[in-house]
């Protein structure tokens, strides 16, 4: 028979050896900590529209990382743990700041994914390739900027943090089909506001 | 065979087969065979890879170029204290903090009580769903008109936004569950949120704030043996037999939860390891 006082019993009895584990895995947390930190600092700036949102997330993101860490899979992916984490509570405080009313999500036929083409004609295709690969950053930054959030966060997580299509899925908490509609669309959002900025640029490439 | 809506502007595979294909994402062997053998005799795809390559490789660079940045010592030391102080905020208040003043229990631990079961047992006609919780919140001139959405992760942000239940939401998430709906008592002190795992097992979470959870409880549910509960290190896990489905309310009692779970089906229910599924 299961007796769940008596394991309350035991669990009080072992309090010290308990301490004792926690202070293994906080040791274990904090040398996680020291060598992922960065990187993860890193995706919640890019995350967020400002330096001090980014700071905010990334700080709340480990302090819940911490608080989970018994959940956490010791050799499994702490990235890609904790950037979960990172982009939930990234979510809920968008949605919270914007405001955001609760309708039905509803996503865009897949018809609609298609780029729009609107005046300025794009380089020639050949040229293409070569301007993408040389863009600025602070370019980069600002086409991913215009993407809308949902889109930009799958880029983010699939391009930049380079998460799995299935972990990203998760993250974002969509099916992976709506995550790869996104990806899709992102990147040719991307890939046509990068264009034109280049073109801008260096109007000898068309 | 391609598909009609996977036929591209030359005849060949559409620009997302391509993508697909970049990301070794196509489902078998012979379509990456097809799309290599496309790409040998077609420009215009290969310049479409060759540009999504550049694209890829210029977010890769944008997300790991030049100067890693370091996380401000102000940071480290704000988190090192929240660390020391078992990962709860400490003096200084983020923007992240709780809209709804109980979430400040809930943070403590997300409690689970008999009570609670006993009110939603008396509810019982309202089956799991929002569409339940919207009617509560109509009957008392609350939130009703707010409610209009079944998608999980809206739901579990409006719950997060209105009942402070953000932990709750942040943890069945991470255990693998998706909300699939939530009720709540008509006082809106406790509540459920309704869950279900990826092997689509329902499971429900159970939700009370702002009391704490003692012996005395512990020892009614186990008197009538269909709830129990367990702390675990500072918040409070909750394990429900009744069908066969189970409540979590702490991540941090996972483990603890699972060698319960096993040993409690090897006991007295039909397996339920599926249900146990947690990554």
């Amino acid at each position: 028979m299961w007796r769940p006082l008596a394991i309350l019993r035991r669990r009080s009895a072992g309090f010290g050896e308990r301490s004792t584990v926690q202070d293994a895995r906080r040791a274990e947390f904090e040398s996680l900590l020291e060598e992922h930190g960065p990187a993860l600092y890193g995706a919640a700036l890019r995350m967020t529209s400002n330096p001090q949102d980014g700071q905010d997330l990334f700080q709340e993101t480990m302090a819940r990382a911490f608080q989970s860490f018994s959940s956490f899979q010791p050799g499994t992916n702490f990235r890609a743990w904790t950037l979960r984490i990172l982009t939930w509570l990234h979510i809920l405080a968008y949605r919270r700041h914007n405001q955001v009313q609760f309708q039905p999500l509803d996503e865009v036929p897949a018809e609609d994914h298609r780029p729009r083409e609107t005046g300025t004609a794009l380089p020639t295709r050949t040229s293409c390739a070569r301007l993408l690969a040389s863009c600025l950053d602070k370019d980069v930054a600002t086409a991913l900027g215009a993407l809308p959030h949902d889109v930009k966060l799958a880029v983010q997580l699939v391009d930049m943090e380079e998460l799995s299509f299935e972990e990203a899925a998760e993250a974002m908490d969509v099916p992976v089909g709506t995550l790869r509609s996104r990806l899709y669309r992102g990147r040719d959002q991307l890939r046509r506001s990068l264009l034109r900025t280049r073109q801008a640029q260096e109007p000898a490439a068309k | 065979m391609t598909s009609p809506s996977s036929i591209g502007p030359c005849g060949g595979p559409a620009p997302e087969r391509l993508s697909d294909w970049l990301d070794r994402r196509l489902p078998s062997p012979r379509q990456n065979a097809e799309i290599e053998a496309h790409l040998e005799q077609c420009g215009e795809c290969a310049a479409r890879v060759a540009e999504l390559r550049a694209l890829k490789s210029c977010l890769a660079r944008f997300a790991t170029g030049g100067n890693p940045a370091a996380v401000p010592a102000s940071v480290r030391a704000s988190l090192a204290e929240r660390i020391a102080n078992g990962g709860m905020r400490a003096r200084t208040p983020t923007r992240f903090s709780p809209v709804w003043p109980v979430a400040a229990a809930a943070a403590i631990g997300v409690v689970a009580i008999a009570t609670t079961l006993n009110q939603l047992r008396g509810t019982q006609t309202l089956k799991p769903g929002l569409a339940e919780f919207g009617m509560i919140a109509q009957s008392t001139g609350k939130w009703g008109d707010k409610l209009k959405t079944n998608d999980p992760l809206r739901c579990s942000v409006w719950l997060s936004e209105n009942l402070g239940l953000e932990l709750s939401a942040l943890n069945a998430a991470l255990l693998g569950y998706r909300i699939t709906g939530a009720a709540a008592s008509p006082d809106f002190r406790t509540g459920a949120l309704f869950l279900k795992s990826k092997a689509g097992v329902p499971a429900t979470l159970l939700i009370a704030a702002g009391r704490p959870f003692g012996t005395e409880d512990a020892e009614k549910v186990q008197r009538e043996g269909q709830t129990l509960y367990l702390p675990a290190s500072g918040n409070m896990a909750a394990w429900h037999s009744r069908d066969g489905s189970f409540v979590l309310s702490s991540v941090a009692a996972r483990d603890e939860l699972l060698r319960l779970a096993q040993e409690l089906s090897r006991q007295c229910a039909p397996a339920q390891d599926e249900s146990l599924e947690v990554r």
